[in-house]
């Protein structure tokens, strides 16, 4: 077990050299594809099922169909290099020439205009230089200090670490009786520490509005963009008959990860991303029109607000009720049946509505900037 | 009795071992084609047996309950979803490649 | 200090992906290669989180068996950080990448030094 978890964080180490010291982009977004696969291995190694379909879903899936369709917009998937030295160059090669002109003309010159000369010729070189080498000591040290620091640290899956402290032996003894949900993470995040649950659903709204606001297009007449380098594949009907019978199968899965959340490992965020990914396929397969017939702009509005303003209101009338001592009247029912623990199957749902619109709109607005 | 379970691991070692060496032999031949639609051809086939023989090979250890069913789902989405992704990037690649007359005939 | 090391292997190697990732940011000079380098430094930091929460021997911190003993599961305090983590990653990421598409049509370039010199023409500091 040792030498697989050896062999896997040794893969981990290579694909992150390999992605920044390539030069093609698509290269380096393809191994970035797969490092977050072998990190999603790595979850489950680690007894971490929950996170383990999470990062599979958004971070292997939604992240990587971002960064493509960023260079799909960038027209950068054919031939794209990065770092080329031709700019720089020019300008020095230009205010070399002048000096030889001018040096022609005059046989003196004083020290002072000798000296700007100079400066004007190796400044951005020199600048650069020591920027490069300055930022290489300075990662050189930062890392050299994190690694001094990790040699102190307790030793790796010890029970008698400072981390393993009454906390967690309260977390794991009460969350059954106090919740009802099987699952000790979902009950953690989605009953004792909801407040945390909700702060990431607003980071995921505000990016959303965010993306709308920098890249949604809705002028009437759009003017074309020059097309030679871009091809828009016309529709694929091997793509459409499989999507028939995918798209389906994906959506009931993904609903079914986001039911089960309290029950065994997943959850909203995972189940939202599932479902999500199930929309961009039918996307792709059918084109922006298909979509708009039921999925406009003011259902994914609607859609986001209702599901942010119920988890409030639902997550207030507990936080309400457990302040003052009352009695709430929300029941908790038997550990292991899906009805049960009280409002965490509402609030699964509710986030996992959320993650699905938000991914899908994410998806559309980088493709033909509007929803 | 003990003979039943012998041949079951049997079996099923078997499989894993051939789908490992499948794939094995597609990585292989990645990266000795010279050209885009070569290697498209020799990743997306040895991938869809390999990962059959594989799962198979699975199957065959766990007996017969509800994860045998489960891993079934798992290698019929695989053969519907990764021949039609190899067949898009294809596409992609004659559509989009200038120099395409040089490497193999395209009919339009 | 190297025996240290070795036995917390994952929290090392969590330090050098953070270590690789903070390099890519900064000495790259195409801004999605920038991108990539934050998402290096995002998962690196979650491996090492998820790595203090693990107990050798112990299984997932899901209940199976009714009277519940405190030494069967993992600590499950760090999973929960994490799963946060993860949604809040790919959101900065899809910001950071909307603001590139922007930046290639204002400027026709990915490139931040040509950037940076477009900008200062533009504003006539040069």
């Amino acid at each position: 077990m040792q030498t697989f978890e050896l062999i896997l964080l040794s893969f981990l180490i290579i694909c992150a050299l390999a992605v920044s010291l390539s030069r093609n982009l698509l290269v380096s977004l393809i191994i970035f594809m797969s490092y977050s696969l072998v990190m999603s291995i790595l979850w489950i190694v680690l007894q971490s099922p929950d996170l383990a379909i999470t990062e599979a879903a958004v971070g292997a899936g939604v992240t990587s169909i971002i960064f493509f369709v960023t260079l799909y917009k960038i027209k950068g998937l054919r031939e794209f290099n990065s770092a080329p030295q031709e700019a720089i160059e020019e300008e020095t090669t230009e205010v070399v020439e002048e000096t030889v002109v001018t040096t022609k003309k005059h046989h003196e010159k004083t020290i002072n205009e000798r000296l700007q000369e100079w400066i004007a010729k190796y400044e951005m070189p020199l600048y650069k230089r020591f920027y490069n080498v300055m930022a290489v000591v300075l990662s050189t040290v930062i890392i050299l200090c994190m690694l001094l620091t990790v040699s102190e640290l307790p030793s790796y899956g010890d029970p008698s670490n400072p981390a393993n402290n009454e906390v967690s032996e309260k977390y794991i003894m009460d969350t059954m009786e106090d919740t009802g949900a099987v699952n000790i993470v979902a009950g953690m995040i989605l009953d004792y520490r909801a407040f945390d649950t909700f702060g990431e659903s607003t980071v995921l709204f505000v990016a959303a509005g965010t993306v709308i606001i920098l890249l949604r297009n809705d002028r009437k007449k759009k003017e074309k963009e020059e097309n030679d380098r871009m091809y828009e594949p016309k529709p694929d009907i091997i793509l459409q008959n499989i999507a028939k019978l995918l798209v389906p199968v994906a959506l009931m899965f993904g609903i079914y990860v986001v039911l089960n959340g309290h029950l065994s490992p997943g959850g909203g965020f995972s189940g939202g991303a599932i479902m999500g990914a199930a929309l961009i396929l039918y996307y792709n397969a059918f084109g922006a029109e298909n979509c708009k017939k039921f999925f406009t702009y003011r259902t994914f509005n609607t859609i986001i607000v209702c599901a942010l303003s119920f988890y409030a209101v639902a997550k207030s009338y507990s936080f309400y009720t457990g302040a003052n001592h009352i009695h709430s009247i929300i029941p908790k029912g038997t550990p292991g049946n899906i009805l049960s623990s009280g409002l965490i199957l509402p609030l699964n749902i509710a986030v996992g509505v959320i993650v699905m619109c938000t991914m899908f709109g994410f998806y559309s607005l980088f493709h033909k900037e509007e929803i | 009795m003990e003979i039943l379970e012998w041949i079951r691991f049997g079996i099923a070692a078997a499989l894993i071992l051939s789908g490992v060496v499948i794939i094995g032999i597609a990585i292989f031949g990645v990266f000795r084609f010279n050209f885009v639609i070569n290697r498209m051809h020799i990743a997306a086939a040895c991938d869809t047996l390999g990962i059959m023989m594989i799962l198979f090979g699975l199957i065959i250890l766990n007996g017969f309950n509800v994860m045998s069913l489960k891993l079934l789902l798992i290698i019929g989405f695989m053969w519907l979803a990764n021949p039609v992704s190899s067949h898009l990037i294809c596409k992609l690649e004659i559509e989009t490649n200038e120099n395409i007359e040089e490497e193999c005939e395209v009919i339009k | 200090m190297l025996k240290g090391l070795l036995t917390n292997y994952y929290e090392t190697t969590a330090m050098i992906i953070f270590g690789i990732g903070f390099v890519t940011l900064l000495l790259n000079r195409n801004i999605i290669k920038k991108i990539i380098g934050f998402n290096f430094m995002d998962t690196g930091i979650f491996l090492f989180l998820a790595a203090k929460g693990y107990i050798t021997g112990r299984i997932a911190p899901i209940v199976v068996s009714t009277p519940i003993e405190f030494e069967t599961y993992i600590n499950p305090i760090p999973s929960g950080l994490v799963l946060t983590g993860i949604v809040v990653s790919v959101s900065i990421s899809a910001f950071f990448c909307a603001l590139a598409v922007r930046l290639y049509r204002a400027y026709g370039t990915l490139d931040l030094e040509e950037i940076v010199t477009k900008m200062e023409k533009d504003q006539g500091v040069y």
